[in-house]
């Protein structure tokens, strides 16, 4: 049996605090900062020829 | 344009695909163990889906392949001052407190394919390109800010994931054990880092992928 897929502890006091203003920050600051269209071409000719 | 879509197909992983494919060494016996036994119970229970890229000139070899399900990060205890200002700026107030998010289970990449000669980016980095497109992708019928994993808790893998933008969800080991259960003199098998998908644009396209850009 391999290792247990863990599940996401729910974020408490300063942790969660610090996890919102990085958050609140990504959104403010740095939302759509980082061109994917290569990859997003890529990705839709993988899933054109893609078997699923 | 790159040897996961110039080489390979995308399947999804299941017990046919394990039967008729050469066993997957990627060079990890967890890894190796969960992809050949527990995949299949977890896509059994809907606990995690599989998918693999396999080998167009061979179709019983796999390339790499992952593990996904639905998650999300829940905070609470957020003080009222802060509260407003998220709420100001977070449409929705289920956001604030339950980001929605996709939890990559594993990740694995074959021996033999780590890096293809001439290839300008290793197969693993292609594979997360992939995983994070499909999550921004307009078609993706639920919203995903995060993509979250559970990394073995080793040099190379934190290496990999860093390296594609991904960052601690605990600052310390110690906060991780703490908020795990676990013991502070337990060692720590894995460690969870996640990436946020809102730093992510796709300019108009032709592809059905379609656009997040800023409007």
């Amino acid at each position: 049996m391999a290792i247990a897929i863990k599940s996401i502890p729910v974020l408490k006091g300063k942790v969660a605090e610090e996890f919102d203003r990085k958050a609140l920050k990504n959104f403010t600051k740095k939302k759509h900062t980082i061109d994917f269209t290569k990859q997003a071409d890529i990705a839709a000719k993988i899933l054109a020829k893609a078997k699923l | 344009m790159g040897f996961l879509l110039d080489e390979c197909t995308f399947c999804a992983y299941d017990e046919t695909m394990i039967k008729s494919c050469q066993p997957f060494d990627c060079g990890n016996e967890d890894l190796n163990n969960f992809f050949s036994k527990d995949s299949v119970n977890y896509s059994s229970q809907l606990l995690g889906k599989s998918y693999c890229f396999v080998l167009d000139a061979n179709s019983s070899v796999i390339v790499c392949a992952f593990t996904i399900a639905n998650d999300s990060i829940k905070s609470t205890n957020l003080p009222n001052a802060r509260k407003k200002r998220v709420i100001k700026n977070i449409p929705r107030q289920k956001q604030m407190r339950s980001y929605p998010a996709v939890l990559i289970g594993r990740l694995a990449v074959n021996l033999n394919f780590r890096h293809v000669r001439k290839e300008e980016k290793r197969t693993g980095d292609q594979m997360m390109d992939f995983i994070k497109t499909w999550f921004v992708d307009g078609q993706n019928k639920t919203g995903c800010r995060y993509i979250v994993v559970d990394a073995y808790n080793e040099t190379g893998p934190i290496h990999y994931y860093q390296k594609n933008g991904f960052m601690e969800l605990f600052s310390t080991e110690e906060q991780e054990k703490e908020y795990s259960g676990l013991s502070l003199d337990a060692p720590l098998p894995t460690r969870l880092l996640y990436f946020d998908l809102i730093m992510l644009f796709i300019r108009n396209s032709t592809q059905p992928i379609c656009h997040y850009e800023n409007t």
